[in-house]
């Protein structure tokens, strides 16, 4: 089986044109590639990525572990440069965060700051940008609501738990207001119907907005569900090794969509990709 | 949403019943406190030649109430509290300033790291002779002294806060394109604020016992003077009862600091 294509293969692959192809890219990934020192050596973990972005799209990212999807997003969000090629957004070379866009980082653990106030994590990335108190308190408020905290403000990040942590750090980049959100295994804490309330929520904002967003995940089901295209990262170094376009139509919901045939078909497609690469990545592994 | 599937925020917010535990508290000690006097007054009871370098309790409450309306006492706790405190400030400020210089980088922190160390290991009593000869026994001296010892412990317990704080936090911040100044007062300024705060409170019993030690030894006006002075003139009850004083203030000092702490930084409570 050839694992190495880029997109485009097999039934389920045809890129749509809504959902890529004529649509404006707001984010243009050209041949990236990512290497770290690790003592003295050059360690390669990213080659000739090259995907795009479109305006109020949904793309899911998956991949085994290790592969190099959280490495991929920070240089997405400007936190890190690309060793090789580039991050274009809006046609321009992303140099460092850009505005408008935010990240839900993997670590959420470590993205509260602990001596904040639930209210005052929430509106730390609204200082200073010309935004009313009044106005701040208000999207922080709107914004716990919608992952279910309301009324969550006072309350110190250690007397949360760890599920109602991540939803807080979801509930900052919701304040946030972003064009291009990018997450990062945001789900992974929370319990199984808080998750799906959590996809919701973050496919309805989507829909509704100008939104795109860029999710990392595990779950195979998830990825199906919200996308309308998934990208298969994998391989040492990692590319994509597949991406589907996910015809299942804008409107979705837990429990039918669920129940498709071609749901199935989607959900048995990615299996086997990602099956496959972590296969070709153990084999790459051995000494 | 899931509320009720998680345990609810005021769930975790509950505290053991503070007047029960307070009350156990004072029960204890006082206890204690009393079975400790007891067993003081009996010993002067049973060994009456133990009465010539030790006075009875009676005596000692006497000597407490007369240093109460004595103004030479109450000037030599102003002395010692003007050391301690100038001590501390410039100890505190001091300190901080060259633990944000060793975080520069580690370059600078490795290269100085061994001049610290041997500076902060002279015992602080070993100075008093060089400090007496270049300044004579002031008060300029005895702040000499009680920085020259009192700055170690504030250099080490910020320069770790500063290393320690999780560029994480930073990190986030940035790619919300907070700015620098929000960064300072945000992230920066309360995740080093515990480790200050640790910093404050070693150095004030530092200060406070450095002070004391230097006036006693070294001769400059406060109450390590007044000890020293009332055990020459054999008024021994009024010795014991400044060193009692100094004890207390010690204590009282370092509770009342780490009550500050607790209240100021409730957010670290796991960590600590
Ligand atoms: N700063 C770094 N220095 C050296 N190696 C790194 C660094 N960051 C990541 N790596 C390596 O890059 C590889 C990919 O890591 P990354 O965190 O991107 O994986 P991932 O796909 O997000 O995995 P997971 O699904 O477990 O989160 C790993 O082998 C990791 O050890
Ligand atoms: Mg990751």
């Amino acid at each position: 089986m050839n694992n190495t294509v880029q997109g485009r293969t097999g039934p389920a692959s045809s890129v749509s044109a809504a959902a890529s192809g004529s649509a404006v890219a707001v984010l243009d990934v050209r041949r990236m590639g990512v290497s770290f020192e690790d003592g003295g050596k050059a360690k390669e973990i990213l080659r000739d990525v090259s995907f795009r972005i479109s305006a109020k799209e949904f793309v899911c990212i998956v991949g085994p572990s290790g592969a190099g999807k959280t490495t991929l997003v920070r240089c997405l969000a400007g936190l890190s440069r690309p060793t090789s090629g580039s991050v274009l957004l809006d046609g321009e070379p992303v140099v460092g965060p850009p505005a408008r866009l935010a990240l839900v980082a993997q670590d959420y653990s470590r993205s509260l700051m602990p001596w904040l106030r639930v209210r005052d994590n929430v509106r730390l990335p609204l200082r200073g940008k010309g935004i009313s108190a009044a106005e701040q308190n208000a999207r922080v408020a709107r914004a716990l609501g919608a992952v279910g905290l309301p009324g969550a403000e006072e309350l110190y990040p250690r007397q949360l738990s760890g599920g109602m942590q991540q939803r807080v750090s979801i509930a900052r980049a919701l304040a946030y207001d972003p064009e291009i959100l990018i997450m990062d295994e945001p789900f992974a804490s929370v319990d199984a119907q808080t998750r799906a309330e959590l996809e919701d929520l973050i496919m309805q904002l989507q829909r509704a907005s100008q939104l795109s967003v860029v999710l990392i995940t595990h779950d195979i089901d998830e990825s199906v569900y919200l996308s309308d295209r998934i990208l298969v990262l994998g391989g040492r170094p990692a590319g994509i090794l597949q991406e589907y376009a996910i015809d299942l139509g804008r409107t979705r919901d837990q429990l039918e969509t669920k129940a498709l045939r071609q749901f199935a078909e989607y959900r048995s497609e990615v299996f086997r990709s990602i099956q496959a690469a972590s296969a070709m990545m153990r084999k790459d592994d051995r000494p | 949403m899931s509320a009720l599937a998680e345990p609810g925020p005021e769930g975790r917010a509950v505290r053991p019943a503070p007047l029960s535990a307070w009350l156990r508290g004072v029960l204890i000690h006082g206890a204690f406190f009393l079975a400790v006097i007891g067993t003081y007054s009996l010993a002067l009871v049973l060994d009456p030649g133990l009465r010539r370098f030790l006075p009875t309790i009676g005596e000692l409450l006497q000597a407490l109430a007369g240093l109460a309306v004595d103004p030479q006492f109450w000037s030599g706790v102003g002395a010692t509290a003007k050391a301690a405190g100038l001590g501390l400030a410039i100890s505190m400020v001091g300190g901080s300033l060259v633990a944000l210089l060793l975080a520069t980088s580690t370059r600078v922190y490795d290269s100085a790291r061994f001049l610290i160390d041997f500076l902060r290991t002279i015992p602080p009593l070993a100075l008093i002779p060089v400090g007496l000869l270049l300044l004579g026994p002031t008060t300029r001296m005895e702040v000499t002294l009680i920085v020259a010892s009192a700055v170690w412990p504030v250099v080490l317990q910020v320069y770790y806060g500063i290393v320690h704080l999780d560029p994480k936090y930073l990190e986030t911040a940035r790619s919300y394109r907070v700015g620098r100044l929000l960064q300072i007062v945000f992230i920066v300024a309360p995740g080093v604020a515990p480790s200050f705060g640790t910093a404050f409170r070693l150095a004030a019993s530092m200060t406070l016992l450095l002070a004391v030690g230097t006036e006693l030894l070294a001769g400059s006006d406060g109450l390590g003077f007044l000890i020293g002075w009332y055990q020459q003139a054999r008024r021994l009850p009024e010795m014991y009862a400044t060193i009692i004083v100094v004890g207390v203030l010690g204590i009282a000092l370092n509770a009342a600091i780490r009550s500050a702490e607790r209240r100021l930084f409730a957010w670290a409570e796991e960590t600590r």
